[in-house]
């Protein structure tokens, strides 16, 4: 039994019943199960809090809310009313329950968009979606309008590992408040200053943790810090990472690759022709076709890429320096299975790259597979903290 | 579903779906938007939804509303073939006519060409005899829009001889220019059509030159200005109408304007054979304008939704290739200039010659065959862009999940009719068997596109294409690229180059060709020179 409605929240409800009964009608024909006493009890729980005082665009919001519950309990991705637990709640009923009611003050702007807006988000995220739902609703103080909202979306979005939209995010990033950049970048403890420093670094290379940029010391004294000592720190922190690092870290292990479209039967493998463009996209070759991985620090996606027509790059033993150059190979960055990786300009010893069946190598990176793992995993240079 | 009507009833839409097939899911590239689409409506998604119809089988289902209820429109020209199916076909005596029956659902040109248009946002021009439904057929298109009769009536622009700008654009508020001290301070009445999706001007080559200039801004610009006031049209369709687009018209059509317009479509006469069909309009009283059904009207925000599924389409690689290819044939002219780059017919008209009087010399090629003789002018970026538009919409309205060489094979004609000035002392033209195409440049211009893509066959660029390579190394980007691999590309462009010399001569895709390898051999070595200096 839903418990009773009161409040503004009772008397929309009461205003627009003819109407509103006919919507739940028209989402039952789409969704057969519905069930109106369930529909009950999630009105019962969500609606209250949205109502607020009757202030202007109210009515709109729960309008836009009453639709949205419609659809998720009708597709049965609303949870269990008032049985929320670790285990059992969905992206919609985090968002329905906890985050909108936070961020009520700037959904009045654009109730049904921006509803419908982050509700599409947070279940294109798949797992993440739960955690991206909650963590929207800490934005609420920090942001002035609606579409900053959205950009913090972006960003958050990206953070939690969807890397197709980083170059979006940096400029979804620098239209927002500082405190709400940093927070999207899971920086909030950071000041102020500090997020223009992150996006910049991460910009320049995006396989570094925000958190490894800086010294406890450095961050916080970066309020004390003058323009040009402010400038000096930011322009350390927009380097290229090194060509010839004096050491290599493991940054990522891309995937077990299993879902994009079935599972791998084998371990895939690295493709290539020399040296990488872009430190931010590999290609892998699986019983199944070719797979784009879009990858950096935050995560990576996986996706199949059937036009493109590159060659396996296997690790192989050294070959005669005569036999190298008759093959026109020899400038090209090569890995052998002891683990060295050497080019025209440098060698160096990556212990953890032993082993390895193929790689993929471009500026400051390295990309390898090993022949019995089913995983990418990513080399970068050691940076020490400013 | 439409609702049950009885059989002829002039409200009955087709049955969905219009195209009987399987239509295959155009490959997806990512889209940020993506981020915030999906089940749950936003605004954008909720005009779009109401009837769930995906938005080409709408346009489908006004084209099918149109051609059978509102315009009578029996000329199945658009053509379009099943591969690997027979088409029949049979020849009359006379000069030979050839009537091919199309395996694949064709279409009206009149009434199909302006529905893309609508759809695409581009300008249309409907030219033919009075009486052939050009200004009704655009009349069809505002009402489909969501405008009413009353609204499109008084939004037409009737061209005649003493059309000012004022009746075009609208006047300073009286008030407002007695008043102003400053010419920021009057205010204009803006004419209520310069705001609406759909514009109408009847009778274009009737409106006096001066006014014609400030049509050209607003049609090519999108803006309007009277006394340093100005205002913003939105993305529209523009139908224009002439009686004759010759020069029939009272004042003759700036240059400009005529440029302007992307594509041409001809009424043409009615068939007799129809005549019951006007007999049932005159005795019923059938006014296809008032009768609309509203399952075909799109909202603002479908039409955006569409344009923007439509400039997702596709175009493979393999057709751009034809499309560059066959562009490539007509601004080319070896006789021209000395170096390559002037190889133009521009060149030739610069130094007020005629394409004419220079191709009258030899210059080592078959002139009946090669297609650069045929045209005075070459197309222009504004031709090709439209082409890859009306292509994609084409494409779009069809179901396909991606442009075919049929589209390009349809569309280029209408596109290219105003756009290509035929070279009538061209030996082409001479032949017996090519009389024809000094009068129908339709069939003149799809000719042409079929040789071209025979002449690419022939020479089977699909498999050696001496510029891919290049395209897909220069694609990754230059940044991080070793010396070696630099100078192993440059190698390799001096070799293409060599070969190309070596075995053919410079024809008009050969000149294209030696032009972006010459391009990219010229970005190599500014990089090997950067590259070099950062060494020091």
């Amino acid at each position: 039994m839903a418990e009773e409605i009161v409040g503004e929240a009772r008397a929309w409800l009461n205003a627009r019943r003819d109407e509103l009964n006919a919507r739940f009608r028209l989402a039952q024909r789409r969704y057969p199960r519905l069930d109106g006493a369930l529909v009950l009890r999630h009105l019962s729980e969500i609606l209250p809090p949205l109502a607020g005082k009757g202030d202007a665009g109210a009515g709109e919001l729960l309008f836009a809310a009453y639709e949205l519950i419609l659809l998720q309990a009708g597709r049965g991705l609303l949870g269990e009313p008032k049985k929320l637990s670790a285990g059992s709640e969905t992206f919609a009923g985090v968002l329905l329950r906890e985050t909108f009611p936070k961020i009520r003050s700037l959904l009045l702007k654009r109730p049904r968009a921006l509803m419908g807006a982050l509700s599409n988000a947070a279940e294109n995220l798949g797992e993440r979606g739960v955690a991206f739902a909650r963590a929207l609703g800490a934005f609420g103080g920090d942001l002035e309008d609606a579409d900053q909202l959205l950009d913090a979306g972006v960003v958050l979005a990206w953070r939690m590992g969807e890397p197709r939209l980083r170059s979006e995010a940096f400029i979804a990033g620098a239209k927002l408040p500082p405190r709400a950049a940093l927070r999207a970048l899971g920086l909030s403890g950071w000041p102020e200053r500090a997020a223009e420093l992150a996006f910049s670094a991460l910009q320049a290379d995006a396989w570094r943790t925000p958190e490894a940029l800086f010294t406890p010391a450095t961050l916080n004294g970066l309020a004390k810090r003058s323009a040009a000592e402010f400038g000096s720190l930011r322009k350390k922190l927009v380097e290229a990472p090194p060509e010839q690092p004096a050491a290599w870290r493991e940054n990522a292990a891309l995937g077990n690759f299993s879902g994009f479209g079935g599972a791998f039967d084998e371990p895939p493998l690295l493709l290539g022709d020399g040296r990488l463009g872009n430190r931010h996209r590999l290609w892998v070759l699986s019983t199944e076709g070719v797979y784009r991985i879009e990858a950096d620090v935050f995560g990576w996606v996986c996706v199949p890429d059937p036009h493109v027509d590159l060659p396996v790059q296997e690790v192989k033993p050294r070959q005669s320096k005569l036999s190298a150059l008759l093959k026109g190979k020899i400038d090209s960055p090569q890995l052998y299975p002891d683990g060295r990786l050497e080019s025209v300009a440098y060698g160096v010893d990556l212990p953890q790259a032993a082993g390895a069946a193929t790689f993929a190598c471009g500026p400051g990176l390295l990309a390898f597979t090993h022949p019995e793992s089913f995983r990418v995993r990513v080399l970068t240079p050691e940076r020490t903290p400013l | 579903m439409a609702a049950a009507l009885p059989p002829r009833d002039p409200r009955q839409l087709s049955s969905f779906p219009t195209t009987p097939k399987a239509v295959a899911a155009a490959k997806h590239e990512f889209d940020v938007a993506d981020l915030y689409a999906g089940p749950a409506q936003t605004d954008a998604q909720a005009a779009a939804s109401a009837g769930a119809l995906p938005l080409d089988e709408k346009l489908r289902q006004a084209y099918f509303w149109i051609v059978n209820h509102a315009i009578i429109s029996p000329y199945y020209d658009m053509e379009f073939n099943e591969a690997n199916k027979a088409v029949r076909s049979f020849k009359f005596g006379g000069v030979g006519t050839e009537v091919q029956l199309p395996s694949d659902m064709s279409y009206s040109s009149f009434v199909l060409l302006p529905l893309l248009n609508f759809a695409a946002r581009k300008r249309a021009l409907f030219i033919g005899g009075p009486g052939r439904g050009k200004t009704a057929s655009a009349i069809l298109l505002g009402l489909i829009a969501g405008y009413s009769l009353h609204d499109i009536r008084r939004a037409v622009q009737h061209g005649q001889p003493q059309m000012t700008i004022a009746d075009l654009l609208g006047n300073p508020l009286p008030k407002a220019l007695v008043q102003a001290d400053e010419m920021e301070d009057i205010k204009i009445a803006w004419r209520k059509w310069i705001g609406m999706r759909v514009k109408i001007v009847d009778e274009y080559n009737r409106i006096p030159t001066r006014t014609q200039s400030a049509l050209l801004t607003l049609m090519g610009d999108g803006y309007a200005e009277i006394l340093g006031q100005t205002i913003e049209s939105p993305e529209s369709a523009w139908f224009l109408t002439a009686n004759d687009d010759m020069g029939g018209g009272t004042y003759q059509v700036i240059e400009a304007l005529k440029d302007r317009i992307d594509i041409v479509i001809k009424a043409l006469n009615f068939n007799p054979r129809f005549l019951g069909d006007l007999l049932v309009r005159v005795e019923e009283r059938v006014k296809p304008e008032a009768i609309v059904p509203p399952e075909i009207i799109f909202t603002p925000g479908e039409l955006d939704q569409a344009y923007q599924q439509i400039l997702k389409v596709p175009i493979a690689r393999e057709i751009r290739r034809r499309i560059e290819f066959f562009a490539a044939q007509f601004d080319f002219c070896d006789l021209a200039a000395q170096d390559l780059e002037y190889k133009s017919k521009d060149t030739i008209r610069l130094a007020g010659k005629t394409l004419s009087s220079v191709c009258a010399n030899d210059c080592g090629r078959d002139k009946v065959k090669c297609l650069c003789s045929q045209t005075e002018n070459g197309l222009s970026v504004r031709a090709l862009l439209t082409i890859l538009t009306f292509s994609k919409t084409l494409a779009w309205f069809r179901g396909s999940p991606e442009v075919t060489l049929q589209d390009l094979r349809q569309v280029i004609p209408w596109i290219l009719h105003e756009k290509l000035v035929p070279n009538p002392t061209s030996p082409f033209f001479d032949q017996a068997q090519n009389g024809i195409y000094r009068i129908d440049r339709i069939a003149w211009i799809r000719k042409a596109f079929d040789a071209a893509c025979d002449e690419f066959v022939r020479l089977d660029l699909d498999r050696n294409d001496p510029v891919r390579d290049m395209d897909e190394i220069f694609d990754r980007g230059l940044e991080g690229v070793p010396e070696k691999d630099v100078r192993k590309q440059l190698n390799a462009i001096e070799t293409q180059l060599a070969n190309l010399a070596k075995n053919t001569k410079l024809y008009a895709h050969v000149q294209s060709d030696v032009v972006k390898l010459k391009y990219y051999h010229q970005r190599y070595n500014n990089y090997l020179r950067w590259l070099t200096w950062q060494k020091k």
